[in-house]
């Protein structure tokens, strides 16, 4: 269970790798060998062509800007003091989609479609996976 | 060549009943959706034995609803408790009937969300696909938040559209003046709208809807029946479904846009009337940007037009197609399209006081979503 006064990502069930290898500076994600798709979260089979062939592969971590919010009202106890923040959602260049934080950029640069990479943040024994604007 | 299939009868809603709306403490699901199944019973003059078909939504167990209410139908089911299902139940409902298998069908949701503490966003937050405690570490929750995001993208594919949004919340506020039962029954000005403060940006208090405890039910019979009952009956003209459930832990680029034609055009296949041409619509409004989403999908303007005809159209009671009658979710009750399900029964049958429609003959109802919906309620048996 996700402790709401000290949020980390978890490191037990099925997207749990996921958080892992982002520990470690990776971005992984579900992949299928039989048809090449990639996907996230987490499932069993691949939602693509139902097959089983499915391993977790690191991926570039360049992605586009599919939109964001800004919060403002902190949801959480252990956000309160971080109002507002930026949530983004990205499309990763392989396809599968993930939400994250803003980090190294400000608000008022993002424009939809803008060119993002990933960033690793530590939480405990877990990481994040964050986006910044794509360093040149 | 074209074969016409001839339409089936239309089913009847011959009673409905409602609970206030607001905070009970010492209410539950059970109990406010029992009241509303008493008064739905009594308007419609239907007993415990007439009733062959039971679909509760947002009530934990059909089985003990059943028992408290000494119910023995054919069938019994319990939808989740989320503003999808209610078309789902009235399709549900008015398919057994067409099919032949049931007579009257008893549609049953009581939401004890207020006084529970259910909240949309934080630890309780289920709303996704599987739900959303994945996201929290980054402190994302919230359908609202999704919204947001797809609203903002919107902007950026369509342009500005901040300003359709706020005639949307003024104007079910406005609507919600004139009704009694409404939880919210002071007006805001446009400014007042802007002053409000964020919630999740580009999204303000006034664009989320209002939770609250209550309980709403109908009676849903054949046609043949519906001469039974005391009240005048009320046809499902049509209803509708088409889910986007593929990839469905983010919002769709289309804004369901995909599944809505499909609800739509189905729709209009049943009912024999276009989505835009129904004297009133009760667009799910969870959020402010749904309504804009939706008359793309249901076909009141052109895709990307919305805020163009949000500028242009008069969404009051005098207008061609009025929006949100009651208030919606926005100002009467976020009552999970069930709100909007009574609001078009009672506006048919000109029960609606101050905001009573001159031509209330057939009455929309539409809701976004991954499971998009629609239906279209009418005065006509045929
Ligand atoms: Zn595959």
């Amino acid at each position: 269970m996700i402790n709401p006064d000290a949020l980390a990502p978890l490191l037990e069930g099925d997207n749990a790798p996921h958080f892992k290898a982002a520990a470690e500076g990776r971005l992984s994600v579900p992949h299928c060998r039989d048809c090449d798709h990639h996907w996230f979260p987490a499932a069993h089979i691949c939602p693509k062509c139902l097959g089983e062939a499915v391993d977790w592969v690191a991926v570039s971590g360049r992605a586009t800007l599919w939109s964001w919010c800004e919060f403002h009202r902190p949801y959480f106890k252990s956000l309160r003091d971080k109002v507002p923040y930026v949530v983004v959602a990205v499309t990763l260049e392989e396809g599968p989609q993930l939400y994250g934080n803003l980090v190294d950029t400000a608000p008022a640069d993002l424009k939809v479609g803008m060119a993002l990479e990933a960033v690793f943040t530590p939480a405990g024994d877990a990481g994040m996976v964050n986006f910044r604007a794509a360093q040149p | 060549m074209n074969i016409v299939r001839p339409r089936p009868p239309r089913p009847a809603i011959t009673g409905i009943g409602s609970t206030a709306f607001g905070v009970f403490p010492g209410e539950d699901a059970y109990s406010l959706g029992s009241t509303a199944l008493r008064a739905a019973m009594r308007e419609s003059g239907v007993r415990a034995d007439d009733i062959d078909g039971l679909i509760v939504c947002r009530i934990p167990d059909y089985q003990r609803f059943g028992e408290l209410h000494g119910l023995n139908p054919q069938f019994a089911v319990n939808l989740p408790g989320q503003g999808r299902m209610a078309a789902i139940a009235l399709q549900m409902a008015c398919q057994a009937i067409s099919a032949g298998s049931v007579s009257t069908v008893a549609l049953v949701y009581g939401n004890d969300g207020r006084t529970a503490g259910m909240k949309y966003g934080g630890e309780g937050d289920g709303y996704g696909s599987g739900g959303a405690g994945l996201w929290f570490p980054y402190g994302m929750t919230s359908p609202g938040a999704v919204h947001a995001m797809m609203f903002n993208r919107y902007e950026h594919e369509y342009g500005r559209a901040g300003d359709a949004l706020a005639k949307v919340a003024v104007t079910c506020r406005q609507h919600a003046v004139l009704n009694p039962g409404a939880v919210m029954n002071k007006a805001y000005t446009t400014a007042e709208y802007y002053a409000a403060k964020f919630i999740a940006a580009p999204l303000r208090l006034f664009d989320y809807c209002l939770i609250n405890d209550g309980g709403i039910a109908l009676i849903v019979t054949r046609a043949e029946r519906a001469g039974d009952a005391p009240t005048r009956p009320v046809y499902v003209a049509g209803v509708s479904t088409a889910t986007q459930l593929a990839q469905s832990t983010f919002a769709p680029a289309d804004y369901w846009y995909s599944g809505m034609r499909r609800a739509a055009a189905a729709l209009e296949a049943q009912s024999g009337v276009a989505p835009k041409d129904t004297d009133a619509a009760m667009i799910y409004d969870n959020f402010t940007p749904t309504v804009l989403f939706s008359m793309e999908g249901f076909g009141m303007c052109g895709k990307g037009e919305a805020a163009e005809y949000v500028r242009a159209t008069d969404l009051g009671l005098t207008g061609r197609q009025p929006l949100n009658t009651s208030g919606g979710h926005l100002s009467e009750s976020y009552m999970q399209g069930w709100g909007m399900f009574t609001e078009a029964v009672r506006q048919i049958r000109g029960e609606c006081g101050a905001r009573q429609l001159k031509k209330a003959d057939n009455i929309l109802y539409t809701c976004a979503s991954p499971i998009a919906s629609g239906a279209i309620f009418s005065r006509e048996a045929a």
